[in-house]
């Protein structure tokens, strides 16, 4: 199905926006073959009011078909002026054709496209079922062409476009390109780029440096959920977006920024953010700068919700401003608490680094942390510190050959503490503490001779760094 | 998200000397004084880890740096990076002030407003605004650079400022911890 939309896709494109449904029937063809495609197979050719005709008993018949027949019209694009409201009508053949031209305002992409290689192709009659067959008839299909039938076809074709010129303009949105705001009320939908988006500009360019900073993944998340989020409210245009496929959400999201590039080419440092107004919703561009912030600010907020622990029950803002600070807050207090302890238990702001390595400290900390599993017999071959110290380390280290041991373990205790698989881990873990020794030695103490070592990648293995986040 | 280890490590690395540097200079110091430079040097060297990339750390930067007794100390934390670094934070000086004259401005126009809606009912979402808006100030008041933030940008800052504030302070306890061992022995 994802596969098939974007064919869909890349077919519209080709087919171009303007398709004139000269013969109803035609698009008749489509929208019966949706219901039954075997019957399409023969008449594909044939476009005259008969096929209509010969299909209209069909319709009328299933009466479940006529409620298909409204909503697999609207997966017809139409730039047709026949822009009257849609919705599924029982009558003569003949109001059955104004039914159909009118559903066929309602563009919907994966049959449009598949109706317009019928019309261009109509001795291809192998194109009509293949594109039915992709046709998906289920319920919530039709749940949702009921809302679209309901909807002022007139200007679709504008709705269709961010979402058929989307893989052709993907490296626009990818390199930064410009984003505009538009507004696009449910009828006579205009776009309004031009002085509100000025407007926004400063506010925008903020947003656009924290846009552009973020990373693409994150845009695409904010579009996932935006549709979900939207298909939940009764919104024919939201509808429509959330009726692709979530893979499509990737050419979707580039889809609108990649209209509003190829839109606009100016100064590339300004992002604007491509908003569509929600039915029932003031369309003043104030109000949806508004909304994209808002909807910004709760994804950040999201974030902060992994983050600050004991937030993933809180909904709203302030009880999560809330915690947030608290946390915040807790995690000052420690700092100033630590540091005087750190004070009172160094004198003389000596921090004996080798002195910790000392196997006594080793020990002693196993203790406490007994997630610590590996033996203290470990050993590694350690070379000599250099004792010529700049009087601030007191040499007294018992046994060098454990040094690495007490690094190992201090440094163990951090990321015991993040992370379950600690014995698994312990054989890198020697990297990490030669790493770090070596660090803080060699910064602190400006020892001449570098510390041998295998100069081993400290970087731990992406586990463990993920379960510290 | 950058691995919190190698955070650590350098915050450490930059930490143990700065407090060396301040040892060296002073060899008797009160506790408070020795806690002060404790815990400033912790700061700045946090801030300069994330290498004046974001906000808060430049505004702790700047901040530090403006008392001239620690303007050693943050020199040398800082490293070669210092001069750009604080030519940066320098810059947010400015923006606080026409931050606060747009705050006035903004103070006197809403003032109007309230009285004009005085008579209206309060609705609950005016009251959830100002709750909001109370946090958010607040918050403002903790993160270092806030005031000086949009609401989103001061969520990101938070986030950041999160993430530094655990490393140091999971550093700092495991420091503490191995030199009380190592005074019980």
């Amino acid at each position: 199905m994802d596969m098939s939309d974007k064919d869909k896709f890349e077919l519209e494109k080709r087919s171009g926006d303007s398709l004139n449904y000269h013969s109803a029937s035609m698009s008749s063809d489509w929208r019966f073959g949706g219901v039954c495609k075997g019957d399409l197979v023969g008449s594909s050719s044939c476009s005259s009011a008969s096929m209509v005709d010969s299909f209209g008993p069909n319709l009328w018949d299933h009466p479940a078909n006529s409620q298909t027949l409204g909503f697999c019209d609207m997966n017809v694009q139409n730039n047709a002026s026949t822009s009257s409201t849609l919705g599924i009508r029982k009558g003569g053949p003949g109001s059955l054709r104004m039914d159909i031209d009118k559903t066929l305002d309602i563009g919907w992409n994966p049959p449009s496209s598949m109706l317009k290689g019928g019309i261009f192709l109509p001795n291809a009659p192998g194109m009509l079922p293949q594109g039915l067959s992709q046709f998906p008839a289920d319920s919530g299909f039709i749940e949702r062409a009921a809302r679209f039938s309901c909807f002022n076809g007139g200007n679709f074709s504008d709705m269709m476009n961010p979402f058929s010129i989307p893989e052709s303009l993907n490296p626009y949105s990818r390199g930064g390109g410009m984003l505009q705001q538009d507004v696009f009320a449910s009828n006579g939908l205009k776009s309004v780029p031009g002085g509100q988006s000025q407007k926004d500009e400063p506010s925008m360019a903020e947003i656009s440096k924290d846009v552009s900073s973020a990373d693409p993944e994150i845009d695409q998340v904010k579009g996932s959920p935006q549709q979900p989020g939207e298909a939940s409210k009764d919104n024919p245009e939201i509808q429509h977006k959330g009726d692709q496929n979530p893979s499509s959400v990737p050419s979707k999201n580039t889809g609108k920024h990649g209209k509003q590039g190829a839109q606009a080419s100016d100064p590339p440092k300004e992002e604007y953010i491509h908003v569509r107004a929600r039915r029932g919703q003031a369309t003043n561009s104030h109000s949806l700068a508004e909304r994209v912030r808002r909807e910004k600010i709760s994804e950040r907020m999201k974030f902060l919700q992994d983050l600050v622990p004991g937030c993933s029950k809180v909904t709203g803002k302030a009880v999560m401003l809330d915690e947030i600070i608290n946390y915040v807050q807790s995690l000052q207090r420690q700092v100033e608490f630590l540091s005087m302890k750190l004070a009172t238990v160094n004198p003389r702001l000596d921090f004996n680094i080798e002195g910790m390595l000392g196997k006594d400290i080793l020990q002693s900390r196993v203790g406490p942390s007994s997630t610590m599993g590996f033996s203290p017999e470990t050993t590694m071959p350690y070379p000599q510190l250099h004792p010529s110290q700049p009087g601030l380390i007191q040499v007294g280290l018992p046994g060098l050959g454990n040094s690495s041991d007490a690094i190992r373990r201090t440094i163990n205790s951090q990321l015991a503490a993040m992370s379950g698989g600690y014995k698994e881990s312990a054989p890198q873990l020697p990297n990490v503490w030669e790493d770090e020794l070596h660090n803080v030695v060699q910064m602190g103490f400006s020892t001449g001779a570098p510390l041998n070592s295998q100069d081993l990648n400290g970087s731990l293995p992406p586990g463990h760094m993920k379960a510290e986040l | 998200m950058r691995p919190p280890t190698s955070l650590k490590k350098e915050f450490l690395k930059k930490w143990i000397m700065g407090l060396q540097l301040c040892s060296s200079s002073k060899k008797e110091m009160s506790f408070l004084e020795r806690k002060k430079a404790i815990k400033l040097s912790a700061d700045v060297a946090m801030a300069s880890a994330r290498n004046a990339t974001t906000r808060w750390s430049r505004a702790l930067i700047s901040n530090a740096s403006k008392d001239d007794s620690n303007k050693g100390l943050v020199e040398c934390i800082l490293g070669p990076e210092s001069e750009s670094l604080k030519r940066a934070s320098m810059s947010l000086v400015l923006c606080n002030k026409r931050n606060r004259s747009k705050k006035i401005l903004r103070k006197s126009c809403s003032i109007r407003r309230a009285r004009k809606s005085s008579s209206q009912m309060v609705m609950a979402s005016s009251i959830a605004k100002r709750l909001v808006k109370k946090r958010t100030q607040v918050l403002k008041s903790l993160v270092p650079g806030g005031g000086s933030m949009s609401e989103f940008s001061l969520i990101e800052e938070t986030l950041d400022y999160i993430l530094s504030l655990r490393a140091q302070v999971d550093v700092m306890r495991h420091l503490a911890n191995a030199t009380e061992l190592l005074n019980r022995k």
